[in-house]
């Protein structure tokens, strides 16, 4: 195989070829790193490339291999991460000019274990500044997306979605404290996966809202992000809040067999008005393939869903800032214009304000999981609508355009952050903008733990349709 | 629920230790306002009676559950 066309292939593919002995670890690497060297410049999806250390890497899962010591699917696959997660050695920015010279001195524990799995590390991936998915002056770069330049990649994990995208890693993580894995696979047409709360590890991570904090899959196929979950997934010391059981097999759990599963489209976000309506008849067609699929179909209520945005931000807002604290008072100017303002808001938001937002979560988690009782499977869109334009500066007008912030499209994820329950977005199919052909994201959310099952719908969809096979033009 | 005012988003920075610029002032007051108004605006029954979620770790949950 000719080493340009290594990148284009699935990380499930090219860890097989791997294994096989048919492509070596250093000939998949030099592919990567090569192809970002010529594609990178117009995305700025990497902060940080780290080339010889990933061909060191390579260079000792090829000699693993001769030895006979496979470590599973992802043995020499080359992956990247969002650079929120530390490395050892190499620079962890948070997307800040804050941290422009912090170098960790070990692991988040889901690098290592993507490490422990084989895989390579490529880089470091852009991000808006320390996760709150806000900020518009990129210290190291805008990312761009690689379905139109002039469009925004998805916030917070831009850098995760963009590469992917571009074929420029095999797999990579984001993190999703609101949405922040699935708005970059809905502008991106990728899979991302944001993980039940306390399956996956956060030791490591830098933080931006501790109780909705978690990283996960972005990638570009749903056996992707099985096989990249798989080696993140699971109990781990550091983090008290990781669950101690069993992690499923979940890439030996993508079947087409979603018979007598049941459906629930959330009526909330289908009749929501800043829903564009092409993306509500692509979600709508998704739904009936699914049906077509075998899963009953039904509608479910979650009433409290439009307000989910303003009760995520609310909690996010005051518990990033107490994060920040010190450096608000000494460092503010460092950081980006609109995460100021966020984070004084949160800084200073009074407490009766931030408990009703407590107490509204606990009611928006009761609505989830009731309709969850119901129906196996919720369904609804990823976003209001495909990639926007990027924003063109930064400031708040009026309290109005500070609510328009805070509503619409982040209510349809962070509802399920609020819940910490699992969802996914995945392609389900395209629009035509401005000339420009974007992708339209499914989003599919499950209880607590039934990450499996979600990619198991999302594969069987996946299989019966060929969004996935589409290309961005770069 | 009336807005807050310029003096009082200093006053409430002023009580956190936090001196706010003065070129961030408005927009602070709006984005402050805009959540305590969203926030405000939802009407849920039985609120009052809601204990906010509590998480506990695993390890610090009855073996029973």
């Amino acid at each position: 195989m000719n080493n340009a066309e290594m990148p284009f292939l699935s990380a499930a593919t090219l860890g097989e070829l791997i294994h096989k002995k048919e492509i070596s670890p250093v000939e998949a690497t030099t592919a990567y790193l090569d192809r970002i060297t010529a594609v990178d410049g117009k995305l700025h999806s990497y902060i940080t490339v780290c080339r010889e250390e990933a061909l060191q890497t390579a260079r000792e899962a090829e000699q693993a291999i001769i030895r006979g010591d496979w470590r599973g699917p992802l043995h020499g696959v080359p992956f990247a991460v969002k650079d929120q997660f530390w490395t050892e050695g190499l620079r962890t920015t948070g997307g800040s000019r804050l941290l422009a010279e912090f170098t960790p001195t070990e692991d988040a524990t889901v690098v290592a274990r993507l490490r422990g799995a084989g895989g390579t590390l490529l880089g470091k991936l852009n991000m808006s500044e320390f996760a709150t998915g806000n900020s518009v002056y990129h210290p190291f770069g805008t990312p761009h997306n690689p379905w139109d330049l002039d469009r925004n990649a998805g916030t917070s994990s831009s850098g995760s979605g963009a590469a992917t995208a571009a074929f420029l890693c095999a797999t990579s993580l984001g993190e999703d404290t609101g949405g922040s894995i699935r708005n970059p696979a809905n502008n991106c047409g990728l899979v991302g996966l944001r993980p039940t709360w306390g399956l996956v590890s956060r030791y490591g991570m830098l933080g931006a809202c501790w109780s909705m904090d978690i990283g996960g899959p972005i990638s570009r196929t749903v056996e992707d992000c099985a096989l990249t979950l798989q080696a993140i997934a699971g109990y781990d010391a550091h983090d008290p809040y990781t669950e101690n059981r069993a992690v499923p097999d979940y890439r030996g759990g993508l079947t087409n067999t979603t018979k007598g599963l049941r459906l629930g489209v959330v009526k909330e976000a289908m009749d929501a008005d800043f829903v564009h309506p092409q993306v509500k008849a692509a979600v709508s067609k998704a739904v009936a393939d699914l049906n077509a699929q075998g899963l009953s179909v039904e509608q479910v209520s979650i009433p409290l869903l439009t307000s989910a945005a303003a009760v995520t931000r609310a909690i996010l807002a005051v518990e990033s800032a107490s994060l920040h604290h010190e450096w608000l008072r000494t460092r503010l100017h460092e950081y980006d214009h609109q995460v100021q303002i966020d984070f004084l808001t949160g800084a200073i938001m009074p407490a009766q304000l931030y408990y009703k937002a407590q107490k509204l979560r606990t009611l928006i988690r009761r609505q989830v999981f009731d309709v969850l009782q119901k129906v196996d499977v919720l369904a609804l869109p990823s976003s209001s609508e495909p990639a926007p334009l990027l924003p063109q500066g930064s400031g708040l007008k009026s309290k109005d355009d500070a609510r328009q912030r805070m509503s619409g499209r982040r209510s349809l994820t962070g509802v399920f952050n609020l819940a910490n329950v699992p969802a996914l977005s995945l392609p389900c199919g395209f629009m035509a903008v401005a000339g420009k052909e974007l992708p339209i994201g499914l989003q599919l959310a499950g209880r607590p733990f039934n990450d499996g099952l979600l990619l198991r719908v999302a594969y069987a969809y996946e299989q019966a349709t060929p969004w996935h096979t589409r290309r961005p033009p770069i | 629920m009336a807005d807050l005012s310029i003096d009082e988003i200093t006053s409430l920075a002023r009580a956190v230790g936090l001196q706010l610029p003065e070129a961030l002032l408005a927009e602070v007051g709006h984005n402050l306002n805009a959540l305590r108004e969203l926030i405000d605006e939802v009407q849920a029954s039985g609120l009052e009676q809601i204990e906010p979620l509590p998480i506990i770790p695993p390890h610090e949950r009855s073996p029973h559950e």
